[in-house]
């Protein structure tokens, strides 16, 4: 009898949760997407700038000068530059998202993918006010998904005491480092944090290396060039380096900052986010672009921070276009004056500001000419293995080729597993 | 204690045919409350209706939607996130769960009070079945609060992670854009033909071993060993010795470790200075797969004695004194007595905590990656030299954003953590209850 | 009365002599931290542990300075820290004391099963917890936090209550019973206040828990001045950019003397307590 008892019990049970499964979500047939009137001016939108006071200083101000022009109310919001994401995936589809978002250019391919952001409608003349470099960081599958604002590169960082003026080649700045290096009394030419890739990019791209095949605006990662003919001979450069004990492997960027302050380094690479500390150290900092190496100029991986319009914004004509004020000439001067972030826009990198300051123009010029790092997703997958590889040359426990082959080989691993 | 109704009822009710504890439930059934009713109690069943009516009102909608998601994960992008309403489903489950709890104990209520019925005796007035729950349901209500938050922060995350390990959740299966779907065992099987794991497999899978023995052995030896050092009468400034050496303990542990990684430091390190100092050439700490493990067994002996040695000079103190005595009539020396006496006392007493420091440390990534990220790289291997399994699954997965797969090897991998583990406590007899109640 | 012997003189000497090695190799590092955080500049590398030029530079940087937000963050922590305490003895009083004394459904099982499951790695609960707050709207708040700190405490912790619960003599309890005490009353005024020394640990485990966390909160806070101090000093250390060791140094000297001194204060509970609980559990 119990047994019957629990049957039927079951069973009703099992018939409401089939009822409800079957249930889902009431939907209205039209959800009022985009197409409310291109044009017509929303009463606000809505921008997360980084969550850091000069930031939020300079992009308040703009915002106030917008509505002056526009009409419309611009709330700037504070969310961590490295956390908007997520924080779009999560409040996006609760219409609590922003219209306009921000982060560093390399999480473009990640977004694009996701959804959360969308391709962005520029006029041509528009387009050619910024730096080429920095918009190519902004184009992901062939198409442009935000505009740039600050452009980030390391440059050749040395101490004038040192150091009286920079090397013309890098071939002379090792020579330089070879007369003036003796560990045991902790003194340095030349240092950087080799076992970077981030900070070894300018060697491979000098000497013929590429990550992956740039094919007009689309990256094809099947074609890795980072065991060519030219990586292995960039590889063999920077493998002689440590060979001749210019720099110690295992070199961290804390003790070659630490190295640098103490005045026991003339020249180290790095970018601006690290003169001031250089500086209140009492050092007497120059900055000066890499010097041509292999007989070119040295191109460095760059990162550019843009804003992008969000995929569930519901005003995408204006967001667009506070996009390109923020951008503009006026911002970006703005900007550069606030936080000392170097600007994106040619006009910008030739005004008297940034060309009359010689340590801004030395990352400056770097920058302008250097190659973003790519965004696609992919790239994620590139970082250590080549960190690696240049350890196990710095070691001495492979061949530049071996370590190389063996950097690819995992990295295509590691494709084909995100792939699967 | 318990109010139970007596059977020496003197006022028998007109008595009911042998079907009412059925109807009763059937009714219970039904309608949550109603079989209460038939059974005239009438504020015990309006009760339940109530309970039944709010449940139902309040989250309708959530179960609704719940259910429809975890079965469909969402029909269409943009407009359904997969993964919330993958969570949102678990917990609609979690919330039948706790419902039908509260309904089964509704039906046998009734069916209980439809049986006293059936005797012909009297069911209990509304102040006794109010005592008798105040009585009985004492110790639920103390537990009610932990449990019900226990739900949410252990049951929970375990549960979507067994969900998500069968899923195809990675980068290009992400919401907003793309929906997250079903695909059963595909992932526990296609993981493992990845080149990826395999190649690394054996080397992690040993050193995570040799990390989780020797680093819990050792941090409790290391204890117990200085428990008993300080533990003997003639030593003096006990409560010095106690004091500094639980330091360790005090500081938080993140500190402590990214401090060792400055300690370390192959080329400027303080410890590579003062070996200097004394004539030894340096020692690559960071650079050298086999040091950096020593490296980081050394961290976490430092960093785990502390709470042994506190643990054990508890147990120590409590070992009666007579049986040393006793042993040393008998003409036993230091390490007889040790043997014998405390080592036996002391496992026995901290066996459970040993266990889950065991497992504590198979999964101890904090140490590993601070320190060293899981580095030095070896040649031909997607894991670091010190990686143990959690590190690097970590590490792997959320780099090629596989968290799928993330899922998956974590289920297996806490399997056997956990397999283990029961093995060992089931051993100990720390768990099996001599009842202390009555 | 027994002579020592010039071997038992040599153990002692051993004794004395390995002790004092340990808290050589205890006290180094954290001696080491403190002369960092004297120092001028700002890299782990060239500090040392007895400072050339001592300065307190940095920690008036982080006490005073107006972009520094170490106080908002000390705050914060204290504030986790405190209520975590207290509702997680709450808790795992009321579990434990269940446990011991209490016949009920789920009692024979219940704690191992949960000691067990909580053997799943935390670092993979994470996201779970970060889809879950999103859900409950408690994303970016604090109590979100506690909830999440007060429920994984429980099962060791209650573990280790009803291990020294216990140790009570039943005799206690049934005399009150007996006189008509209620469950409350003797809960309460009888069996808490005889846990003391168990109830001082767990009450020092969960203070502490929330200074040392950096994981979590990274996840559930998103808003910097919500953040806790573990996750801003790691902030220090941990930027790709403009990495501070010394300030990093200095943040922590503060956060840990607290809890040192805390730590000690409670050391005489703890050692009775601690080993009660977890020996008879």
């Amino acid at each position: 009898m119990k047994w019957r008892i629990w049957g039927s019990i079951a069973m009703i049970f099992l018939l409401t949760v089939g009822v409800l499964a079957g249930c889902g979500p009431q939907r209205d047939a039209d959800p009022d997407k985009k197409e409310a009137g291109k044009e017509e001016k929303p009463e606000q939108l809505v921008i997360w700038e980084n969550k850091e006071a000069r930031h939020l200083k300079h992009t308040e101000r703009m915002a106030e000068k917008y509505e002056e022009k526009t009409g419309i109310q611009v709330k700037v919001v504070g969310v961590d530059i490295l956390k908007q994401q997520e924080k779009l995936t999560l409040d996006g589809p609760n219409n609590k998202g922003a219209d306009v978002v921000t982060w560093p250019h390399d999480r473009i391919g990640e977004a694009a993918i996701k959804g959360l952001i969308q391709p962005i409608d520029v006029e041509e003349d528009r387009i050619h006010a910024y730096n080429k470099s920095a918009l190519r960081a902004m184009q992901y599958d062939g198409k442009l998904y935000g505009l740039p604002r600050n452009t980030e590169s390391i440059a050749l960082i040395y101490n004038k005491d040192r150091m009286k003026e920079p090397p013309k080649t890098f071939e002379e700045l090792i020579r330089f480092a070879e007369e003036n290096t003796d560990p045991a009394k902790e003194k340095y030419g030349f240092l950087y944090e080799g076992e970077n890739f981030y900070h070894d990019f300018f060697v491979f791209h000098a000497f013929g290396g590429y990550v992956f095949k740039d094919e007009g605006g689309r990256m094809n990662t099947e074609d890795i060039g980072l065991n060519n003919e030219g990586s292995i001979q960039a590889m063999e450069t920077i493998g002689s380096w440590y060979k001749d004990q210019l720099i110690p492997r295992g070199l961290k960027a804390d003790t070659v900052n630490g190295l640098f302050k103490e005045g026991k380094v003339a020249a180290v690479l790095n970018g601006p986010w690290a003169v001031k500390d250089y500086e209140d150290a009492g050092i007497d900092v120059g900055v000066s672009p890499i010097p041509p190496i292999n007989g070119k100029d040295p191109k460095t991986f760059i990162g550019v921070k843009g804003l992008y319009v969000s995929a569930y914004t519901r005003n995408e004509y204006w967001a667009t276009d506070l996009v390109r004020f923020l951008t503009g000439k006026e911002a970006l001067q703005d900007r550069f004056k606030t936080t000392g972030e170097i600007p994106s826009r040619t006009d910008l990198l030739e005004h008297p500001i940034v060309k009359d300051d010689e340590q801004v123009n030395g990352f400056a010029e770097q920058a302008a000419s250097g190659v973003p790092m790519p965004n696609v997703p992919e790239m994620s997958q590139v970082w250590d293995p080549m960190a690696d590889a240049v350890s196990f040359v710095a070691k001495g426990e492979q061949t530049p080729k071996e370590a190389l082959d063996g950097a690819v080989k995992q990295i295509k691993e590691k494709l084909q597993t995100q792939k699967q | 204690m318990a109010s139970r109704p007596t059977v020496t009822d003197r006022n028998p009710h007109p008595v009911p045919s042998g079907s009412v504890p059925r109807t009763a439930a059937l009714l219970s059934a039904l309608v949550m409350g109603l079989g209460q009713m038939y059974n005239r109690q009438w504020w015990k069943g309006l009760s339940f209706l109530i309970i039944e009516i709010a449940f139902l009102v309040v989250f309708f909608d959530f179960l609704n939607m719940g259910l429809w998601g975890i079965v469909t994960l969402g029909t269409e992008p943009f407009l359904d996130h997969s993964i919330m309403l993958l969570a949102q489903g678990i917990i609609a489950l979690i919330l039948i769960v706790f419902g039908l709890g509260v309904y089964g104990l509704n039906i046998r209520d009734a069916y209980r009070i439809g049986k006293i019925r059936a005797r012909g005796e009297k069911p209990p007035t509304i102040g006794e079945t109010r005592r008798m729950v105040t009585d009985r349901g004492y110790p639920y209500f103390l537990v009610m609060p932990g449990l019900i938050l226990l739900v949410f922060t252990v049951i929970f995350p375990i549960l979507f992670m067994v969900a998500l390990a069968f899923t195809n959740y990675d980068l290009y299966h992400s919401p907003p854009a793309r929906l997250v779907d079903w695909v059963g065992f595909s992932n526990f099987i296609n993981m493992f033909q990845s080149e990826l794991w395999r190649n690394s497999f054996v080397s992690v899978f040993s050193w995570t071993i040799v990390w989780t023995l020797v680093s819990t052995t050792v941090q409790f030896a290391l204890g117990l060993f200085l428990a008993v050092l300080i533990n003997q009468k003639r030593v003096r400034f006990k409560k010095f010795f106690r004091t500094v050496l639980i330091l360790p303990w005090a500081v938080p542990s993140f500190v402590s470790i990214l401090v060792f990684s400055g300690l370390f430091d192959g080329h400027f390190g303080p410890i590579n200075q003062m070996l200097g100092m004394l004539g030894l050439s340096g020692i690559p700490w960071m650079t050298e797969p086999l040091w950096t493990r020593i490296a980081l067994l050394l961290i976490q002996f430092w960093l785990g004695f502390p709470f042994s040695m506190a643990l054990c000079t508890g147990v120590l103190q409590s070992i009666s004194s007579d049986l040393y005595q006793a042993a040393e009539v008998d003409g036993a020396t230091a390490w007889q007595k040790f043997r014998n006496i405390t080592l036996p006392l002391v496992l026995y007493a901290t066996a459970p905590v040993l266990i889950t420091q065991y497992a504590f440390n198979f999964n101890n990534i904090n140490v590993i990656y601070l320190f060293n990220q899981g580095k030095p790289a070896v040649p031909g291997q997607s894991a670091g030299g010190t990686d143990i399994l959690i590190s690097w699954v970590y590490k792997l997965t959320f780099e090629v954003h596989k968290f799928n797969y993330a899922a998956a090897v974590t289920i297996i991998m806490s399997l056997f953590v956990m397999g283990v583990s029961l093995y060992q406590f089931r051993k100990t007899r720390a768990f099996k209850e001599e009842d202390l109640i009555q | 009365m027994r002579t020592y012997t010039w071997k038992s003189h040599l153990g002692l000497v051993a004794t004395y002599a390995i002790l004092l090695l340990m808290v050589a190799a205890t006290v180094f590092p954290v001696l080491w931290i403190i002369g960092s955080s004297l120092n001028p500049g700002t890299s782990l590398f060239s500090s040392q542990m007895i400072p050339d030029k001592t300065t307190l530079e940095h920690y008036r940087w982080l006490l005073t300075d107006p972009d520094s937000q170490y106080l908002t963050w000390y705050w914060n922590t204290l504030k986790i820290s405190l209520i975590n305490a207290s509702v997680s003895v709450l808790l795992t009083a009321g579990t434990a004391y269940a446990f011991s004394r209490y016949q009920f459904v789920g009692r024979k099982y219940g704690l191992m099963t949960f000691l067990i499951l909580q053997m799943f790695p935390p670092t993979m609960a994470m996201v779970a917890y970060y889809v879950l707050l999103n859900m409950v709207n408690l994303l970016d708040t604090h109590l979100g936090l506690i909830l999440i700190y007060a429920g994984t405490q429980i099962p060791f912790n209650t573990w280790l209550v009803k291990g020294y619960f216990d140790t009570l003599p039943r005799g206690l309890d049934e005399a009150a019973r007996l006189d008509g005490a209620g469950h409350h009353t003797i809960f309460f005024r009888i069996m808490l206040p005889l846990a003391k020394p168990i109830i001082a640990v767990v009450a020092l485990f969960n203070f502490i828990m929330p200074m040392a966390d950096f994981l979590l909160p990274q996840i559930v806070l998103t808003s910097p001045d919500q953040q806790t101090l573990a996750v801003g000093l790691f902030g220090f250390i941990n930027e790709k950019f403009g990495q501070n060791f010394t300030r990093f140094a200095a943040g922590s000297v503060l956060i840990a003397l607290p809890i040192a001194a805390f730590f000690l204060m409670l050391q005489r509970y703890f050692v009775s307590g601690l080993s009660a609980g977890a020996s008879k559990g």
